[in-house]
């Protein structure tokens, strides 16, 4: 189009799914010559509108209250722990949730994403309880108490939120449409500015950018639209296939791409049939053929993740795949998977990444010891380390063993009245510490007794900064380290930004979240090097289907665990519910529940299927990795279509 | 696999990643090859007068697409942003024969002059295309203003951004443009005063062509194994990666009073991703 047409590219309007597809995308939108390229996901766009915009929706919200000169955006670990905040004290103080066994944390998570998902769905906030108890089979009082108090936290969040010009995700979809979309001036400027969209993915599409593709497609002198069928597995996040076939489909022309180009044939019909018999319990048959491999079950998880990593041993050194040709699927796709494969592909000199964000900061050592640093640091956040911290600090930056490291570590903590590292002149400790590191130890023991003794204390991502330069870094530390660091002052500064707004010591709050497990910022060059590099992939189905990857050869761990049905009904939550084809009238039942798991196993199994070019290996085990015993469906249906 | 970046046909250089380069490529390779943007600790009045001189860009902006500015009483800078608003206003009254189009973006990747310039505002009149740059007060506002005129002209970020838009123009206005109906303006809203005025030339243009491929081709043959810290120690002072080469100090105080400093700040982003 701007080559050959010479259609100025900042008029064409690219929406993709996430930054996975917008890399591939980037090397697809590469030009001799151009002007912008507005190659983004529908909620990068919403922002950027509303960032620009902002004057017009000031004058159309009397709720915002800060009349600043730009909006600020919060990321979901600050929603969800500005939420969380509201409910642990509710909790506490006057008993809300009474009966609810979910961790606040998770509730934190379930009532801000409720809050999107009725955003993306044209739902009232204030409705949400209602929508949620009127489609309960069950009706109890106590359920009815339990969705009321969680709409009077999202409504005072909210409420808050707006009155300071902050916003979540959910909340700039609601202004983008309500004060946005409606202000005849945006309008036009929006018309005039976008003259041609191009969309990927259509099917997963959240319901208002659907409406969004429908309010623009009058206006607009071309649009394409990638649809595929046979999607829909985003509906976690919100994406509601039948609303896209509901909305778009008929309006626009349809050529058909009748070939699979990810698949082979055999693989195809596979694919297909394994479909019908999860969705439809259409029997079908299917000659078991080499290419596709059923491991039999074995008894513990952690014995079939060791299986798996000898089988990729295997395909890469006697059958001669690559190892980026190799993807493992696990819907628990969690660092303990990664470490147990890792541990056997490294013996071999291979590597696994995890496309599936799932590294929580605290799991690099590196960052640990900055956490460790600031708590030492700062006694007046009352945050006191833990003694196996204080030994891996030690260990790290003194270099000296593990019994030694453990004793001072047990003496740091005992100093009163708060942790630190005791005076030179305490016995015993310069033989512990060794004469060698004497200087190093007095160095760091001063540089934290001068910075304890500072007026006003450091925001703890310049505080980060500052002693990852002057302490830890040495000539040793590894690139992987100062990436994680900087990830780490990353996710601080920009939690501290947002959270520092609503009077609350936002650095404390942050080495709150992090010791619980905040989870590490991804960069874009990880990413590029996770989707390019020579190492075999992991993933969780959703983020690898959300990928523009296929590979040769697809191996999917635990298909006889239930995580492969993941129940849409929660505590407080129902994706189902809050959307918008739901009927208000209507009852969600356990049938209802039974054939949106299936429904959603069928779609997910034959997507991923049409992404393995050549061999589809499956394992088992017996019992999880709680040691429950797994009895999912989809390991039965395997067995019932194949025949010898 | 070749994983430098500098080989990638969608990595553009910007008049500030080839100046980061010839500061020191060291600096280069950790910014933009690696991704490593580590910020400078600034002071809070620096910090301050970078916000405030953000949200001069964004409110001149939203003034020449035509909507209300978004300035309200009790902003940060209220007073000065006050003053830069209306000197914009007042230099800038907005007519209907000129198509003004801020905050635009041109791309072009010819060989290896792969090349991004970003405009605070393009303005299209019938004899030509004007470049406008905003440059908001630094720290120190007795500055020369001649010498600062002088520097801008012979700048890095002129040549890019004339060069491009000479290149590229048959995009912004689907005809071919001469050199001599390109200017280019630097422009400070206090006090109100053109910095420096260029008018293009086809000589220029062709200089700048071999001075931009000269440079570039020099990145890409850089062997970062013959890195020679010396050559580039001059520069250190003001890194922010001087702990990692040196574990020296960066001198904060002296980093502020260096000129491109505030520009660097916000140095230009590798990718659209959001």
């Amino acid at each position: 189009m701007v080559d050959t047409l010479k259609v100025p590219s900042e008029k064409i309007l690219i929406l993709l799914l996430n930054r996975t597809q917008s890399l591939e995308w980037r090397t697809k939108t590469f030009l001799e010559g151009s002007g912008a390229i507005l190659r983004t996901s529908y909620f990068g766009f919403i922002q950027e509108e509303i960032r620009t915009y902002y004057p017009l929706i000031l004058k159309n919200c009397n709720e915002i209250g800060n009349r600043d000169v730009k909006p600020v955006f919060l990321t979901f670990e600050a929603s969800q722990f500005l939420v969380s905040i509201v409910l642990d004290w509710r909790r506490q103080k006057k008993g809300a949730f009474a009966g609810v066994t979910s961790f606040s944390d998770r509730l934190a998570i379930d009532m801000t994403s409720n809050l999107v998902k009725a955003a993306i769905s044209d739902i009232p906030y204030s409705e949400i309880g209602d929508r949620l108890y009127s489609a309960l089979e069950k009706k109890e009082d106590i359920k009815k108490q339990v969705y009321k108090e969680a709409d009077d936290i999202i409504r005072d969040y909210r409420k808050r939120c707006m009155e300071l010009g902050i916003f979540d995700f959910g909340m700039a979809v609601e202004l983008y449409n309500k004060c946005l979309l409606t202000d005849e001036t945006y309008r036009n400027q929006l018309f005039q500015r976008i003259n041609h969209l191009i969309v990927d993915n259509i099917e997963e599409c959240v319901p208002s950018e659907v409406d969004f593709i429908k309010f623009l497609l009058p206006k607009l002198k071309t649009c394409l639209l990638g649809y595929n069928h046979e999607g829909g597995y985003g509906q976690a996040f919100g994406s509601n296939h039948e609303y896209v076939k509901q909305q778009l489909i008929d309006k626009i022309e349809i050529v058909e791409m009748n070939r699979s180009h990810t698949c082979k044939d055999f693989m195809y019909e596979f694919s297909d049939m394994l479909f019908d018999i999860i969705e439809n319990s259409t029997p079908c048959k299917f000659n078991m053929r080499p290419e596709i491999e059923r491991v039999p079950a074995l008894e513990l998880r952690s014995d079939m993740l060791e299986r798996a990593g000898d089988r990729i041993i295997e395909l890469i050194e006697d059958e001669g795949y690559n190892p980026s040709d190799i993807a493992v699927i696990s819907n628990y796709a969690d660092p303990v998977t990664e470490f147990v494969i890792a541990r056997t592909l490294e013996r071999h000199g291979y590597e696994i990444k995890n496309l599936a964000r799932m590294n929580k900061i605290i799991d690099n050592p590196f960052s640990q010891a900055l956490i460790t640093l600031a708590q030492l640091c700062h006694p007046a956040y009352g945050s006191v380390p833990g003694r196996d911290d204080i030994r891996a600090l030690i260990r790290m930056v003194l270099k000296i063993d593990p019994v030694r490291s453990s004793i001072l570590a047990g003496e740091v903590l005992a100093q009163r009245p708060f942790a630190q590292f005791p005076d030179i002149e305490f016995p015993g400790l310069v033989e512990r510490v060794g004469y060698y590191n004497i200087e190093k130890y007095e160095y760091i023991r001063s540089w934290i007794k001068e910075y304890r003794e500072r007026e006003k204390p450091l925001q703890i991502h310049e505080f980060f900064q500052k002693v990852f330069l002057e302490i830890l870094l040495s000539g040793e530390v590894s690139q992987k380290d100062i990436i994680e660091a900087k990830k780490l002052i990353d996710s601080a500064e920009s939690f501290v930004n947002v959270v520092s707004r609503f009077n609350r010591n936002a650095s404390r709050d942050f080495l709150d979240i992090a010791k619980k497990g905040i989870k590490s910022a991804e960069s874009i060059f990880e990413l590029e090097e996770k989707l390019n590099g020579n190492f075999v992939l992991m993933s969780t189905p959703v983020a690898y289907l959300s990928s523009p990857l296929k590979s040769k050869v697809l191996i999917l761990l635990s298909i006889s665990s239930n995580n492969w049905t993941p129940r849409s009904i929660k505590e407080i939550t129902n994706i189902h519910v809050l959307t918008k084809t739901w009927n208000e009238k209507d009852i969600y039942t356990e049938e209802m529940e039974e054939r949106n798991q299936k429904h959603y196993l069928a779609v997910l199994i034959r997507s991923l299927l049409k992404r393995c070019d050549e061999k589809l290996i499956t394992f088992e085990s017996m019992l999880s990795a709680n040691g429950y015993e797994n009895d999912g469906i989809l390991a039965d249906y395997f067995d019932e279509i194949l025949t010898k | 696999m070749n994983n430098d970046l500098r080989f990638f046909n969608y990595f553009l250089f910007t008049q500030q990643s080839i100046s980061t380069f010839e500061k020191c490529p060291l600096k280069f390779k950790k910014r933009y090859l690696e991704g490593l943007k580590w910020k400078s600790v600034i002071s809070e009045e620096l910090n301050r007068r970078r916000e405030i001189g953000n949200n001069f860009h964004i409110m001149a902006h939203r003034y020449f697409l035509g909507i209300d500015t978004g300035f309200t009483e009790g902003i940060e800078g209220y007073e000065e942003l006050s003053r830069w608003i209306e000197a914009l206003k007042t230099y800038f009254p907005k007519t209907d024969d000129a198509l003004y189009l801020p905050e635009y973006k041109l791309r072009m990747a010819k060989e290896t002059l792969r090349l991004e310039a970003n405009f605070d505002l393009l303005v299209v009149k019938k004899g030509g295309i004007e470049i406008w740059d905003w440059k908001t007060p630094g720290k120190n506002k007795a500055v020369d203003e001649r010498l600062k005129g002088e520097r801008l002209k012979g700048s890095l970020q002129s040549m890019v951004y004339l060069f491009v838009l000479k290149e590229q123009a048959q995009r912004v206005v689907q005809r071919e443009i001469d050199c001599s109906n390109i200017r280019m303006f630097y422009w400070q809203p206090e006090p109100v005063s053109v910095l420096a005025e260029i008018s293009y030339t086809d000589e220029m243009h062709e200089e700048f062509r071999h001075t931009l491929k000269r440079k570039i081709d020099g990145i890409l043959e850089y062997d970062y194994g013959s890195f020679d810290k010396k050559l580039y120690r001059k520069n250190c002072m003001y890194c922010e990666f001087n702990w990692f080469c040196n574990n020296e100090r960066v001198d904060f105080e002296a980093v502020e009073e260096d000129e491109d400093f505030l520009d660097q700040l916000d140095w230009d982003s590798i990718e659209e991703l959001r």
